[in-house]
This record gives structure tokens, C-alpha cells and sequence, in this order.
């Protein structure tokens, strides 16, 4: 199991640089490497580490240990074929660390990403239409029965496309530079991890690399099935290069922008399950 | 009390790393319901990164008066 967790903390952490690099390209810069986020946890982890004066001491440190415990967990419980509904909650967790890491640093700058946080909670409402639309159709809501259900169905991307649509406005809210990234949007420094450094911020890094590679895995599985480790990697790859595109050309929005676009993308596909619903 | 705290955190990450290793191998091999291999992993996992981190990065000796700005 911890070799799966090592492995997906190197895969995560090299997507994020792929992601960096690939929207440095289509910005016409050079980028830096892809490893460099690799890098970037190692030069934290190597830099000197203390607790702000200001801070909420407990609270600052232990939301290091949450992010990266409730990760491991999502890999767990995607791997076991478990129940979306423990991804979904390890998803609202997430939320707590954001708020967490903003409100604990005792920053101007941390506590204005961390009321974003809360502003963006919209950014949850696409995942449950995503859930509703998954359990309409395959009448289950384990990981395990939905890999079952495909292989005899085929992809519920073509099933149910609204339903990946909302997941990919997920998965796009949760990336750095997206255009809904407004938790840590520069005018506020890093946002809500401003006042993390050192050896805090190398875990950070962890823990989202993490996160990255088990939203990217999830859509992978959820809507287009159990195929090959390499096919897997490659069509993480190209959803990666997608949300890159997207984040490369898209400013980012307001946070008033984003919770109305999420909010009106869960609208549409909440009236899609509703149809769905009747018809079914 | 540096080399003290390099030695605490020394002490954490091999403890860790030898719990999330020691379920690994025990939830592989049956010796342990999977789910409780799981669970010490996703407990210990972060506690053995963070404290890897602080180990490494702990100075065994005094450091300079930090520099508070001119």
C-alpha cells in the first residue's frame, strides 16, 4: 500500500510540472522543467521551518498532516473500490483544510483564501450532481460496481456526459492557475498558503500532488472504466493537457464569477438529472 | 537541544516509516485485515513525511541572531 502512495505522490507532484510547463508552452514562455514541483517539495523540505507568532499553532500544523492523511485515504479508497460517498466526504475534508490553512496562519492574506474557501464551496454542488447522475444509471454508488457496470456498458462518459462534464468543472476548480483558483489568486500573495514554508509547505505540496493524481485517476475510472495502468496514464495525460489549455487562456475569474459559473453549471446538470429521473 | 530535536525527529521518521512499511507488508500478506493496514498507513503516511522533512532540516548546532531588517 505505501508503495502505491509513494508512487502516486511522484506521479502527482510530475503532472503538476507537466501542467506548468504545458501552460507555459501555450503561453509562449519556455516553462520551467517538468520535475521542478519535485524539486519544489525537496528545496521546501531543506529550508528553515518555524511557526509564526501569529499563528493558531495546533490547528497550523495538523492541517499539514490532514492534507496529506486525507489524500492518502481518497488513493485508498479509490484503489479498494470502495464508495464514492467516501470520496465525496474526503472532498468536503479537503475544504476544512483550505480553510484551515488560511485561518490558523493568522495572515491578512491566509484568512482572505480562507473565506474564498468558503465562498467556493460551490465548486462541491457539480460533484453531487456528478454522484446522483453515476447512481441513476448503475443503481450503485461503490467504485467497484460502476467498474463492473462499464465493463458490461461501456464508458459512462458516453452514458452520461453531463455528469463528467460537472466532474471535470471539479477537477478544473482544484487546479493551480485555474480560472476558479481564486483561494490563491495572487493579489492575496499565495492565498490561503501564505504563511506556510519550509518543511509545511513541502507536505502541502505533497498532499496536493496527491490530490491531483486521485481527481485525474477518478474521472479516469469513474467515466471511461478499469482499463490498462499505461492507457490510464495516457488519458490522465491528455485530461491533464485539457485543463492545462483551459487554465493557459483562461484569467482568472472573480470569486462572485465563480460561484455563479459553478453554481449555473450544477443548475443545468441538475436539470439534466431530473430529466434523466423521469425518463428512467 | 538542536541535536535533541534532530534526534526526536530522526527517531519519529524511522518509527513511521517502519509502521507504514510493517502494515504494507502485514495487510499483503493477510497477517492484518486489510482496512486496518489501510488505516495505520493513512495515519502514519503523513507523520513519517513531516517528520523526514524536519529531520533533514533540523541544524545540529546554534544558529545566527536572525536578521530582523534594517
Amino acid at each position: 500500500m505505501i508503495e502505491y502512495l509513494i508512487f502516486a505522490v511522484f506521479a502527482g507532484l510530475l503532472l503538476h510540472g507537466i501542467h506548468r510547463k504545458a501552460i507555459a508552452r501555450i503561453q509562449g514562455r519556455p516553462g520551467p522543467p517538468v520535475w521542478q514541483e519535485i524539486l519544489h517539495v525537496l528545496k521546501f523540505s531543506f529550508k528553515e521551518t518555524w511557526i509564526p507568532w501569529t499563528a493558531s499553532r495546533t490547528l497550523f500544523v495538523a492541517v499539514v498532516f490532514i492534507a496529506i492523511g486525507i489524500w492518502s485515504a481518497a488513493l485508498v479508497v479509490l484503489l479498494t473500490g470502495e464508495s464514492l460517498l467516501l470520496l465525496f466526504g474526503i472532498y468536503m475534508l479537503h475544504k476544512i483544510v483550505e480553510h484551515g490553512l488560511g485561518l490558523s496562519s493568522g495572515s491578512p492574506y491566509g484568512k482572505f483564501g480562507a473565506i474564498r474557501s468558503v465562498m467556493s464551496a460551490a465548486s462541491e454542488i457539480p460533484l453531487f450532481a456528478t454522484i446522483a447522475a453515476v447512481y441513476l444509471v448503475t443503481h450503485s454508488l461503490m467504485i467497484s460496481d460502476i467498474l463492473a457496470w462499464q465493463t458490461a456498458n461501456g464508458p459512462l462518459l458516453i452514458a452520461v456526459p453531463p455528469a463528467a462534464a460537472a466532474l471535470y468543472i471539479v477537477v478544473l476548480a482544484k487546479m493551480h492557475y485555474s480560472p476558479f483558483a481564486v483561494i490563491e489568486s495572487k493579489e492575496i500573495v499565495s492565498g490561503n498558503m501564505t504563511e506556510h514554508f519550509g518543511v509545511w509547505r513541502a507536505g502541502l505540496d505533497v498532499a496536493f500532488g496527491l490530490k491531483t493524481f486521485v481527481l485525474l485517476y477518478a474521472f479516469i475510472l469513474l467515466f471511461i472504466g478499469p482499463i490498462p495502468l499505461l492507457a490510464a496514464a495516457v488519458a490522465m495525460l491528455i485530461l491533464l493537457l485539457s485543463l492545462s489549455f483551459i487554465c493557459a487562456t483562461t484569467p482568472m475569474l472573480s470569486p462572485f464569477d465563480t460561484v455563479t459559473i459553478q453554481i449555473g453549471a450544477a443548475g443545468l446538470i441538475v436539470v439534466y438529472i431530473l430529466i434523466m429521473g423521469a425518463i428512467l | 537541544m538542536m541535536s535533541m530535536k534532530k534526534q526526536n525527529a530522526l527517531i519519529m521518521t524511522v518509527l513511521a516509516g517502519g509502521v507504514c512499511i510493517a502494515a504494507s507488508v502485514a495487510g499483503s500478506a493477510g497477517l492484518l485485515p486489510l482496512w486496518a493496514a489501510a488505516v495505520l498507513v493513512i495515519v502514519f503516511f503523513p507523520v513519517f513525511l513531516v517528520s523526514l522533512g524536519l529531520w533533514w532540516n533540523a541544524s545540529e548546532k546554534e544558529g545566527d541572531t536572525p536578521f530582523i531588517g534594517y
